[in-house]
Parts: structure tokens; C-alpha cells; sequence
């Protein structure tokens, strides 16, 4: 139970990609063969990037596992600095203007969707 | 005996491997030209072999086991990364060289961390990729350091093996001429809220300390105020420490600055050129 299991676990999805995906098919399942304690626990499930920053999980981790988890595409990097900002995408790679409320449309119309499918069980949403 | 004859520093921005167009295109065209020159340094010095200086993302090495400092003694190949878009391919190594350093290590009280077999990380595919590669018959020695996955390696042992490895390089009886190249930032906060911040005060009071060779300087610069001022990715700095330690006296030439958000990271490349 620490900051060392959870680092294992995330540094395990990038080690071999099939481990993500039987945590994503069966989370509860696949963390059953770790030490976490209850909050520990709820952070990996949820994979809630911002409670394992501020738990002291290191950043690299977070950043290289949530492609894994979530598919790498163009908003991937944006949705993962939103998350790390509590919500609020912050324009910290200085795009234009035009660019910058392109990408916050997207992300915003994507999670919907993302949304939408977990309400209907179509898609596992991890938070 | 073989000759440490060149030392540089440059970023290893995994975009530059991968996507450099994302930044902008005078700013990616003057890192380029760095590049560039660097290139054509190293065929001016007749440079044969290059030990490249990086560290581990936690990508290579894991939970079970970090190694504080690591020498890549045998086959290498790389990138470790499949998104950076580059084929893994095999990279030449000197092992007769990388041996003859590690062996020395031993016997000077660096008990390195040895791979025979090594994929690196674009913290030495980068500068692999973007200097040697283009260079004819150049042999690559990885190094890497525990700076950027804590436990960090202290700075102090990082200018110890810098020396280590020039006083090894010069008892070694062949006739390389070697260059130490060290990677990585100045600012900038991987994977952290303020990922894309470049801190443009810190880098340059950093190029200054780096001008003046002021090792002490930055040897008492703290890890907390690395963290808090220039992100996660500034611990990078001992990466060049080691190359600024293994020349004694030298002239700074900044052959480039650029504050690359879309880079996110303060992207510098530098030559130590040696005093005569």
C-alpha cells in the first residue's frame, strides 16, 4: 500500500499494453493482485490523474498511461492537461485563439459523447 | 591514448523526433540549425564516438529496479518508444570503449549499473537521431542517470563522474576521439499541471551559471527550487552537468535558446569549446 504500488501498476500498463487492457475490461478484477488501501484504490480505478499527482504518483507515469487507457489522438494531450487542472484547460502551449476554443469545443463535445455512451453501458468510463 | 575532444549539450524534446512541425517554424528551423552545427563541429574534430549523457522517463526502467547511474556497455538499439514514430533500429556502440569506462568506474569507486543489451529512450534517440545518425562511422556510448524518476542522483556525483569519465577516456589506450554530449531540458514540467510553462528567468540564470562554468552555483541550486521554479524536467540539468565536468576549462558557444511551448520545454543546445 503506497505511492510505489500504484507506480508499478501504471509503469506495468506501459511495460506491456495487455495489462491495460484487462484493467480496462475488468478493473476490479485486475486490481485484486495488488496492496492498496480503499482511497489508493478508488485513485487507480478511477484513474484519477489529479489525486494520484497530488499523492506523489509520479507525473510521468500518469502522462504515458492515459494514452493506454484513453487512445492517442490529437485531444489526448489537452483532456490530460484539462484533468491535471481540476477541469480547466489551461492554454499553457500559447495556441491562437481560434485554435485554443477549437480544441475546448472538442474536448467538451468528445467527453459528452464519452459521456453518453457510459450512461447507456456502451463504453466503460473510468471517471 | 584516445582524446576527449568535443562536448555539447542539447535538448532531447521528443517532439523533434516526432512531431516537430507542432511549434513554431522559425523557432524549429533555429533549433535545426543547432543541430546543424553541431554536426558540422563534430566532423571538424574528427569525432569517432560520442557518449551521450541521458535519463530514463519510466519508460525503461521501473518500480523494481532504478538504477542511479547506468552504462551501456554492449548492443544498443532504440527508440524504446513506439510513438515517436522511428523504427527501432540497431545504433553502434564502442563497446571496447564503453568497457574500458565502466571498468575504470569500478576501480574509482562508480559502481555503475550495466546493460549489455540497451533500448534508449529518446533522451539519447534524440540527439542520436538528430547528430549522429547523419554522421558517418560516429559511435554512440549511452549513459543514463536517475534524473528524471526520483530517487534523483545527486548533483555533486554528477560532476564526479563527468571527471570520472574524461580522466577514463584519456587512460584508455586507443585513438578515439570522443565527444560527451549531455540531454535534456532547461524548464519544463512533464506530465504536470503546468506542462507547456517555459521559464524564461530561470533558463537564461541558468545558461549564465553554465557560461561561467559555475558548478558550485548549481550545485546548490535545491531540488525543491528546481521543482517549484523550472518543473520536474529541469532536473535534467545533471545530464549536463556531467558534460561540463569532464571539461576543465572552456568557452561557452549558445547556439541556440528557444522558449517552445508546443515543445513544452526551454530547448537549448550548446557547445564547451575547449580551451586552447
Amino acid at each position: 500500500m503506497s505511492v510505489n504500488t500504484i507506480e508499478k501498476i501504471l509503469w506495468e500498463f506501459g511495460d506491456d499494453p495487455s495489462r491495460a487492457k484487462a484493467f480496462l475490461k475488468d478493473p476490479d478484477k485486475y486490481l485484486a493482485q495488488f496492496q492498496l488501501n480503499e482511497e489508493e484504490y478508488r485513485m487507480v480505478r478511477n484513474m484519477d490523474l489529479k489525486a494520484m499527482d497530488e499523492y506523489g504518483v509520479s507525473n510521468l507515469l500518469g502522462m504515458m498511461v492515459w494514452p493506454l487507457l484513453n487512445g492517442n489522438n490529437q485531444l489526448m494531450a489537452f483532456d490530460y492537461l484539462r484533468r491535471m487542472n481540476h477541469g480547466d484547460l489551461p492554454n499553457n502551449f500559447k495556441l491562437p485563439g481560434w485554435q485554443f476554443r477549437l480544441i475546448k469545443m472538442s474536448l467538451a463535445i468528445r467527453n459528452a459523447w464519452v459521456g453518453a455512451l457510459s450512461l447507456v453501458g456502451l463504453r466503460k468510463s473510468l471517471n | 591514448m584516445a582524446n576527449l575532444v568535443g562536448a555539447f549539450c542539447t535538448a532531447h524534446v521528443p517532439l523533434i523526433a516526432s512531431r516537430p512541425g507542432v511549434a513554431d517554424k522559425k523557432q524549429v528551423d533555429h533549433v535545426m540549425e543547432a543541430f546543424g552545427k553541431i554536426r558540422a563541429r563534430m566532423v571538424d574534430l574528427k569525432i569517432d564516438t560520442a557518449i551521450v549523457v541521458g535519463d530514463d522517463h519510466y519508460t525503461m526502467f521501473g518500480p523494481h529496479c532504478l538504477p542511479s547511474m547506468l552504462i551501456g556497455i554492449g548492443d544498443v538499439d532504440g527508440p524504446h518508444e513506439e510513438w515517436l514514430g522511428h523504427e527501432r533500429a540497431p545504433i553502434a556502440n564502442n563497446p571496447a570503449l564503453a568497457e574500458h569506462i565502466m571498468e575504470y568506474g569500478f576501480d574509482h569507486g562508480f559502481d555503475w549499473a550495466v546493460a549489455k543489451a540497451l533500448s534508449i529512450d529518446h533522451s539519447t534517440f534524440v540527439p542520436y537521431l538528430k547528430i549522429i545518425k547523419e554522421l558517418d562511422d560516429v559511435k554512440m556510448i549511452p549513459v543514463y542517470l536517475a534524473a528524471g524518476v526520483a530517487p534523483l542522483i545527486k548533483p555533486k556525483r554528477c560532476v564526479q563522474l563527468g571527471e570520472m569519465i574524461a580522466s577514463a577516456v584519456a587512460d584508455y589506450p586507443g585513438d578515439e576521439r570522443v565527444a560527451i554530449i549531455g540531454t535534456g531540458g532547461l524548464s519544463h514540467w512533464v506530465g504536470a499541471a503546468d506542462m507547456g510553462k517555459v521559464n524564461e528567468e530561470f533558463d537564461h540564470e541558468m545558461i549564465d551559471m553554465i557560461r561561467r562554468r559555475d558548478i558550485d552555483a548549481m550545485l546548490a541550486l535545491t531540488d525543491e527550487y528546481v521543482l517549484e521554479t523550472a518543473g520536474n524536467g529541469a532536473y535534467e540539468y545533471r545530464n549536463w552537468l556531467v558534460a561540463m565536468a569532464a571539461v576543465k576549462d572552456y568557452e561557452l558557444d549558445l547556439l541556440c535558446y528557444e522558449p517552445i511551448s508546443p515543445w513544452v520545454t526551454g530547448t537549448t543546445l550548446v557547445e564547451f569549446k575547449f580551451a586552447a
